[in-house]
């Protein structure tokens, strides 16, 4: 619990700024929440449902979680839609692929979810994200009839509401006591985020928490955000996160320590970190079927498209990051300087230092395929 | 080709007319000023080879707002073309700004289609000189002049940088290398001239006068549809009455003054019958009506079965235009996708019975891309086959998508076609 004086401080900051102050979402699953793992090569229906079906029975149900819920889904759309690398469609490379997302939304609507909302800070852009997709070669009504009342919303911008919603870093934060996001992260009961198992230049893995990095909306804290106030549309990318060239909009929190280093390695996963801690996770699920190593996305030089055939899920998001990490043949116990965290500090460690979760796999209970038989080394995969 | 006119011992002596043997090329363009009596053996013999020779100042240059309605003129010789070529954005240190590498490009595929309507079926020629550099410049770009030009249906008038022309001179091997591969451009487009008779292929229009106060933000709407890759149909007001409209499913109407009456009445009616008309801020008075939805820069209306999208504020972005354009008609009509082609323009033609279709695929980094480009055509064809500009040919796969096909482009530097039969 927070003390009074902190909330009242906090309350009268949201309500100088126009933001939203709420109160703090629901918790995720308990720091040592167990984590399926399954071997899956398809994304052909007949193939992948089943899979999923046995994983999400294995975390203990759907029905328990999402029955008479308002569900958000934050999916994974990293980059333009126009970018792909060399001939391979994004979803077989470095987007979350829509059969993944598909069949969540269907599982979801069958365990009774009474809405689902698809979530996605479209890059540079405030188009709906139907359109995004559309511009990827996907059809957005697959998505939009694999249950009943889906709806997409862009969250790179104040959307379809009057406020932003502001979430508040438990224990302070490392970078930003608080965040101002667009209204869908807060209107939801569940919140799950479906990434893509892949390595990071910035942050050494992209997983299920790195993933909600694209949540902050770049109307605040992008290239183009406004100085006073959030700008109306979002321009560029979330470079000052990144360098720290300067702070968000001042309606919106500034970091904690000014002074901090200005460097992507040290920034990006404590914010990172921060961000599922304020906006709880609750169930993360990592597509990693058909992906690529050495990068997020194919504007990183040596990057090349790979088959891990691996789906992760899990109710902690720190936890199931932990398995990935595992099965793409790192330690998720290694920090700076060492693979995969060489130049940066460990997102796994600082969630970890949040109590969001526990990265030690000897608390981990792994379900379904054994980390050994599911791992597939990033750094050397087969040719 | 425009004469070179340094080194003159060179250049002056007919000897060096022997360089076009074997050539398409059989009109030389004498520069004004130059010492007609050296140049007189030249020209003599140029003649005498069946050439025509013409100088620079006796061509009837226009530009293309100077087009008359029925010019009388053989051809139409396009006086203010730029060097086709491409600048990368970014931190000006070369590198591409993070996930998207948008290049500005270079490109008269836009002054090349508007000449052509505004003077169908005359022959087009079009003027630009290499920039000025050190060195001369590398065959790829002159390959590239020529197929900027001649992918939209008219001729480069051949224009060497001073570093070429003195290696022609001299005999040099790499200059003679950068020879053989321009003129064998200019050949490839010979062979493939009916490829001129195929219509564009788009569902988008954009009309306006292109001329006078609307000239300069027209035409670069045109120029910004081709980088974002939306196909589209040029509509001259003139024609407004004579043009049929069928097959569009927007038009965008792209100059600041509202329409006069009998084409407002035929724009009304395409929106009624269906189709979207994007117009300017000017237009509010004439359009009745609540507002349907709003996006970021225009109120749409229903108009029958269609809808009309009114500016909110003047637009003074042609690209914002043509992408908000995009936006509200949606991305689900897109005639052509393209992935990777930041630095390509695609041009997409067919044959008037629809059985041929024609992808142009222009490589401005003049260069094998990073990453190989794909694109995806709504309409469905039999078999695709590239053709490479410097030889070569070979069946291409089309992979089924959503809608339509995609075809995985090899890397290319410059310039592929792909010929397409249902």
């Amino acid at each position: 619990m927070q003390s009074i004086s902190r909330r009242t401080c906090l309350k009268s900051l949201g309500a100088a700024s126009g933001a939203l102050f709420l109160p703090k979402p629901l918790p995720a699953a308990g720091p040592s929440a167990p984590v399926s793992l399954a071997l899956c090569k398809t994304y052909v229906e007949s193939g992948l449902r089943p899979v999923m079906e046995r994983m999400f029975d294995q975390l203990g149900r759907l029905g328990r979680l999402v029955a008479g819920k308002t569900v958000a889904i934050k999916i994974n759309l990293t980059g333009s839609p126009s970018y792909r690398l060399g001939h391979f469609p994004a979803e077989l490379a470095h987007w979350t692929h829509p059969a993944v997302i598909g069949t969540t939304v269907h599982l979801l609507g069958k365990a009774g979810a009474r809405r689902i909302r698809l979530l996605e800070s479209g890059w540079n852009t405030a188009e709906p994200i139907e359109e995004y997709m559309l511009q990827g070669g996907w059809d957005p009504r697959d998505l939009l009839n694999a249950a009943d009342r889906v709806e997409m919303e862009n969250t790179n911008y104040l959307g379809a509401a009057k406020k932003y919603s502001r979430f508040v870093t438990p224990k302070g934060g490392h970078m930003f006591q608080a965040y101002d996001l667009n209204h869908s992260y807060q209107d939801c009961d569940v919140f799950v985020s479906i990434a893509k198992l892949k390595e990071h230049a910035t942050a050494g893995v992209t997983l299920s928490m790195k993933n909600c990095f694209g949540i902050t909306p770049c109307t605040i804290y992008g290239d183009g955000a406004g100085v006073d106030e959030p700008s109306i549309y979002p321009r560029g990318g979330r470079g000052p996160i990144h360098s720290g060239s300067r702070q968000p909009s001042k309606s919106s929190p500034s970091e904690n320590d000014p002074n901090s280093p200005r460097e992507g390695g040290y920034r990006v996963p404590r914010v990172v970190a921060d961000l599922v801690a304020a906006r709880p996770i609750h169930l993360a699920i990592i597509d990693g079927i058909d992906t690529m190593t050495r990068g997020e996305g194919p504007w990183i030089g040596g990057v090349r498209h790979v088959k891990a055939g691996v789906l992760i899920a899990g109710t902690n998001c720190v936890t199931t990051d932990a398995v990935g990490t595992a099965v793409m043949g790192f330690d998720p116990m290694a920090d700076r300087g060492k693979a995969p965290f060489e130049r940066c500090d460990s997102t796994l460690r600082l969630a970890e230092e949040l109590g969001v979760g526990t990265r030690d796999l000897k608390q981990i209970d792994v379900l379904g395929t054994p980390i050994a038989k599911a791992r597939f080394d990033f750094r050397n995969p087969p040719a | 080709m425009r004469w070179p006119t340094s080194p003159a011992e060179y250049w002056n002596r007919p000897e060096s007319l022997a360089l076009l043997s074997g050539t398409p090329i059989n009109c030389i363009v004498l520069s004004p000023g130059s010492a007609e009596a050296e140049r007189q053996p030249l020209i003599e013999r140029a003649i005498k080879m069946g050439m025509v020779v013409v100088g620079e100042s006796d061509i009837p240059w226009v530009n293309q707002s100077g087009i008359p309605p029925s010019s009388k003129e053989p051809f139409i010789a396009l006086s203010k073309a730029v060097w086709p070529s491409v600048r990368a954005f970014g931190r000006g240190d070369g590198s591409s700004a993070g996930p998207t590498g948008n290049a500005w490009i270079d490109s008269n595929g836009w002054l090349v289609r508007l000449a052509r309507e505004r003077a169908p079926g005359k022959p087009v020629w079009l003027t630009c000189v290499p920039p000025a550099k050190a060195d001369m410049l590398r065959p790829e770009s002159y390959t590239m002049a020529v197929a900027d030009a001649a992918a939209y249906g008219a001729r480069w008038i051949v224009s060497l940088d001073d570093g070429l022309s003195a290696g022609v001179a001299r005999g040099d091997s790499r200059a003679q290398d950068t020879w053989k591969r321009l003129t064998s451009s200019i050949a490839f487009f010979e062979r493939h001239s009916g490829w001129t008779t195929f219509s564009t292929v788009a569902n988008l229009g954009v009309l306006s006068d292109f001329a006078g106060e609307n000239e300069s933000f027209a035409c670069e709407v045109l120029n910004l549809c081709a980088r974002r890759h939306q196909l589209h149909r040029i509509l001259l007001k003139r024609r407004a009455a004579t043009d049929s409209y069928d097959g569009l499913a927007a038009i965008v109407y792209a100059d600041r003054t509202p329409p006069e009456n009998v084409l407002w009445e035929k724009l009304l009616a395409f929106a009624e019958a269906g189709g979207l008309l994007v117009a300017p801020t000017a237009w509010r008075s004439l359009v009745s009506g609540g507002t349907v939805s709003e996006y970021p820069r225009h109120s749409v209306f229903t108009a029958g079965k269609g809808r009309i999208a009114i500016a909110t504020k003047p637009p003074t972005d042609a690209y914002l235009l043509a992408a908000d354009t995009q936006l509200i008609l949606s991305r689900g009509h897109d005639l052509l996708r393209v992935w990777n082609g930041g630095s390509l323009n695609v041009h997409v033609t067919a044959s008037k019975d629809g059985r041929q279709g024609l992808v142009q695929v222009l490589n401005y980094a003049s260069r094998p891309p990073e990453h190989q480009a794909s694109v995806q055509l709504k309409e469905r064809y039999g078999s695709a086959r590239l053709l490479r500009i410097e030889g070569g040919e070979e069946e291409m796969t089309m992979v089924p998508a959503k809608t339509g096909i995609e075809l995985h482009l090899p890397a290319f530097p410059v310039y592929a076609a792909i010929e397409l039969t249902k």
